[in-house]
């Protein structure tokens, strides 16, 4: 089910509401109980065979975390168990996931012509996987307490993150589902939660979806696209991404809020960083936090020498590009933030500041030419439109893509002039509101909630946002 | 209490403005989708033909459904009553591939209405997977079905709301037709001569202009099993007269490029024995009739043919004449295969360029009376 659908905002998450906050009046073991159970409603309503897959992850999963924690508990040091489960875990992943990319890259290279196992992908494996690799390594450190097995199902399951994350950490979401006392309403958490829900909606529906058609056929025409062209497309992939999945992200703290769950926050303004270091603690911040704790530091973190700390961040960031799907342009993508990340490491060691606003614009420039990349299906595509952007094919402002080539023709039909224009408007008003001091996070916390026009504004908000539901897609985090 | 007072109001203007939109949408109804249209004069948009063939299949009176790609758009119903009697309507949609068609047929024979089906067969319909729609946008299933509870991305849709403001308005903003003979009809203003159609071609990449997908025979195949074949077995006491919509001889030379052409003539074989045990199925083959295919002043390009033969397309298949046989489809696919193996698309892009222009503003004007004459294999 998607966020942005009528059946997931008028009937799923209303229901899921009011069934959560009744229930708990009789017991808070029931209301879990429920929360888990429309959980995996919800991941069945897109195809009910991976249920099981989900299942079998849960149930391995939490049997592997009892024995290590119990094992932690007895000062033994299981390291063999611990192996076992990250086995089990990065074996699921590896199926589904990058079987295919494997066998291919094989064929490739011996001649080989093994089939392609053609596997689909289970939605949302790649965060709950890691969620649950992150609770085997605290259990196995003896950080983990032995949870309740409702609990643990709904520490995976529940629904604002399973899909697309923020990646939760259990340490930070147990307590809360055991907490008594956010299992009554509370209307400061339901009132902001609805607002952040209402600007995620948003940002998705009337900013990334408008302008989605425009990064498409960009990337579609890559290898034809002049000058003009290529900053269009670039710009227009990388405003798409940022409303998408923050936007997605909104929806899932604002949906989590409204039952009393603080999910962590994954995005703080990240097109607003002066470097690559600054950008990983603003964009996806809580795989940057999975990143460091459970592969940078395991590997060494800073503890080594500098060279072999330089090496890792690569290393590190490569397997973070890998980790967002099974090709060689999204390792190339994360190896490229390794290397930036060694740059402005030696950068600042080297004391040459550069003035803010121009660090934020070549931080910026560096994340969208990047980006190219990590949206592109084949790398010569990625070349072609960075080849076009950097002018290696001429200056030429000539506008050859048609959902924009009507600038500047004459005779302009006035459905497509209209439809053109609201896309370029939502464009520019996207490089806008990326680059203003307040984020829909920090809007919806310090919303002023007497203030009639709030409720005005909010209101509309969400019946526009309806409005525009029509054409939904999925969030482009979902396919990772 | 400020924040129930907020939750409590924002829902609830949310809800009275989106009820609002619904209760227009459904009064003005655009798409025809739950009456045909009387308010206002019908709007027959071709970019949302998925949307609105549905409520025409439903609200409109016919017994014969015309439908098909592009190819049939301009099929005039009364041209087809005129010919071949009863009741006709066009619900072609463009690039529709076999799954589109196959939701659009089910819907019309729910109907009861259609006796008879007479439908254009793209092999590019028959690319990719079986539920493949010719549509970027999520296909619109809501509009296909009689259940009321599901149309709510009808009736709040921002795609809706503005096609009835123009409607209530009477804007113009998007291309339209009115007639409900013409609904789809686009050739007015194209030109059909042998210039026009290879205008733009790379003789060395014949598809860069139109960008077709990849089949395989075994994707074909299985497409056709989930969308027509159903259909066919369910409604024997229908007519299926699916047809060959003649191109012009380049796209058997872009297929022969792309390495397609043996998967489309294997595709056709294969088609005929499939279908040859249903006594409602008829397939009429226009690919091999080389006064057409080697004629490109019928053509606007390579694949789109001049009103005047689609006419005489209709009364072919009125008289029984291409209908295939056994025989037929190895002996066109045989001539297919020569043709294409032996003619290069510079020679035909020089021969086209060097043909002196239409007497006619539509193209050719000649259609032979008596038919074509059956291909010569070589």
């Amino acid at each position: 089910m998607l966020f942005n659908s009528y059946e997931f905002i008028l009937v799923f998450l209303p229901v899921v509401i009011v069934g959560y906050f009744a229930l708990a009046r009789l017991s808070a073991w029931a209301a879990n109980a429920f929360l888990a159970a429309a959980s995996v409603a919800f991941y069945a309503w897109w195809r009910l065979d991976f249920v099981w897959i989900l299942a079998g992850s849960i149930v391995a999963n939490y049997l592997f975390g009892h024995k290590l924690s119990r094992d932690a508990a007895a000062g033994k040091n299981d390291r063999l168990l611990l192996t076992a489960g990250i086995v089990f875990n990065l074996g699921l992943l590896g199926y589904f996931k990058y079987a295919d990319f494997f066998i291919a890259n094989i064929n490739a290279v011996t001649g080989a012509s093994v089939p392609l196992l053609r596997v689909a992908l289970p939605l949302g494996i790649s965060f709950f996987t890691f969620t649950q690799i992150a609770y085997l390594v605290d259990a196995w450190k003896g950080k983990a307490a032995e949870y309740s097995a409702t609990n643990y199902v709904l520490f995976v399951t529940f629904f604002p993150h399973l899909l697309a994350g923020p990646i939760i950490h259990h340490k930070e979401m147990m307590p809360q589902f055991a907490d008594q006392g956010l299992k009554r309403v509370n209307w400061e958490n339901m009132a902001r939660g609805l607002a952040l829900f209402a600007l995620g909606l948003g940002k998705k529906v009337l900013i990334a979806d408008p302008i989605a058609p425009w990064a498409n056929s960009g990337f579609a025409h890559a290898q034809s696209l002049s000058f003009a062209d290529g900053w269009i497309t670039m710009l227009a992939y990388t405003m798409q991404l940022v409303f998408d999945f923050s936007g997605y992200t909104d929806m899932a703290l604002g949906a989590a809020l409204m039952l009393n769950i603080r999910l962590p926050q994954n995005f703080d303004s990240p097109y607003r960083s002066a470097d690559i270091q600054e950008f990983w603690r603003r964009w996806h911040m809580t795989l940057s936090r999975f990143l460091r704790d459970y592969i940078y530091i395991p590997l060494g973190g800073n503890r080594g020498s500098e060279a072999r700390m330089l090496v890792l961040f690569v290393v590190t960031f490569a397997l973070g590009g890998f980790w967002h799907g099974a090709a060689w342009t999204y390792v190339i993508w994360g190896t490229l933030h390794g290397v930036a990340l060694v740059v402005v490491h030696l950068w600042r060691k080297a004391g040459h500041p550069m003035p803010r606003p121009l660090a934020i614009l070549v931080t910026f420039l560096f994340v969208s030419a990047a980006l190219v990349i990590f949206r592109a299906p084949t790398l010569s595509d990625a070349l072609a439109i960075l080849s076009s952007v950097a002018g290696l094919k001429g200056f030429g402002l000539a506008f050859t893509v048609p959902e924009w080539n009507w600038i500047g023709r004459a005779a302009v039909q006035p459905a497509e002039l209209t439809q053109g224009l609201v896309t370029a408007g939502t464009l520019v008003l996207a490089l806008v509101l990326t680059f203003t001091p307040r984020n829909s996070n920090q809007v919806a916390a310090s919303l002023d909630l007497s203030l009639p026009r709030a409720r005005y504004a909010y209101g509309l908000l969400l019946a526009i946002s309806l409005v525009f539901v029509q054409n939904a897609t999925e969030f482009i985090y979902f396919i990772f | 209490m400020p924040a129930r007072r907020f939750v409590l109001a924002t829902l609830v203007l949310a809800l009275v403005v989106a009820v609002a939109v619904a209760a227009f949408n459904a009064w003005v109804d655009p798409f025809q989708h739950y009456r045909k249209s009387e308010r206002y004069p019908a709007r027959f948009y071709n970019a949302w033909q998925r949307y609105e063939n549905p409520g025409i299949a439903k609200h409109y009176a016919y017994d014969r459904v015309v439908t098909g790609s592009s190819l049939m758009e301009c099929v005039i119903p009364a041209d087809v009553d005129r010919i071949m009697g009863g009741k006709t309507i066009n619900l072609s949609i463009s690039a529709q591939t076999a799954y589109d068609a196959g939701q659009l047929l089910r819907a019309a024979l729910r109907t009861g209405k259609p006796r008879h089906i007479i439908m254009n067969l793209d092999y590019n319909a028959f690319s990719g997977a079986p539920d493949r729609s010719g549509f970027t946008e999520p296909f619109p299933r809501y509009m296909y079905d009689d259940a009321p509870w599901n149309d709510l991305p009808y009736l709040l849709g921002v795609g809706t709301l503005r096609k009835s403001l123009e409607t209530v308005l009477g804007l113009r903003w998007s291309r339209f037709n009115s007639d409900p003979q013409r609904m789809w009809y686009w050739m007015d203003g194209h030109q059909f001569f042998a210039a026009k159609a290879v205008q733009g071609l790379d003789p060395d990449n014949l598809n860069a202009l139109f960008r077709q997908p990849q089949r395989t025979l075994e994707g074909m195949q299985a497409s056709f099993e989930a969308n027509l074949a159903p259909l066919v077995e369910a409604n024997p006491d229908v007519r299926f007269t699916w047809v060959y919509a003649p191109y012009a001889i380049l796209v058997w030379l872009d297929f022969e490029q792309r390495g397609q052409l043996e998967v489309t003539l294997a595709f056709r074989e294969w088609l005929y024995e499939r279908t040859a045990r249903y006594k409602n199925v008829e397939i009429y083959d226009f690919h091999a009739v080389p006064e057409i295919v080697l004629d490109l002043d019928h053509f606007t390009d390579i694949y789109h043919y001049s009103p005047r033969l689609s006419q005489a397309i209709i009364q072919a298949i009125h008289d029984g004449r291409y209908k295939l046989t056994r025989e037929m489809v190895r002996g066109n696919n045989a001539w297919l295969r020569s043709v294409a193996r032996t003619t290069t698309p510079r020679q035909v892009i020089a021969d086209a360029l060097a043909r002196p222009l239409p007497e006619t503003p539509d193209g050719k004007a000649f259609v032979p009376p008596g038919g074509f004459a059956p291909p010569q294999v070589n």
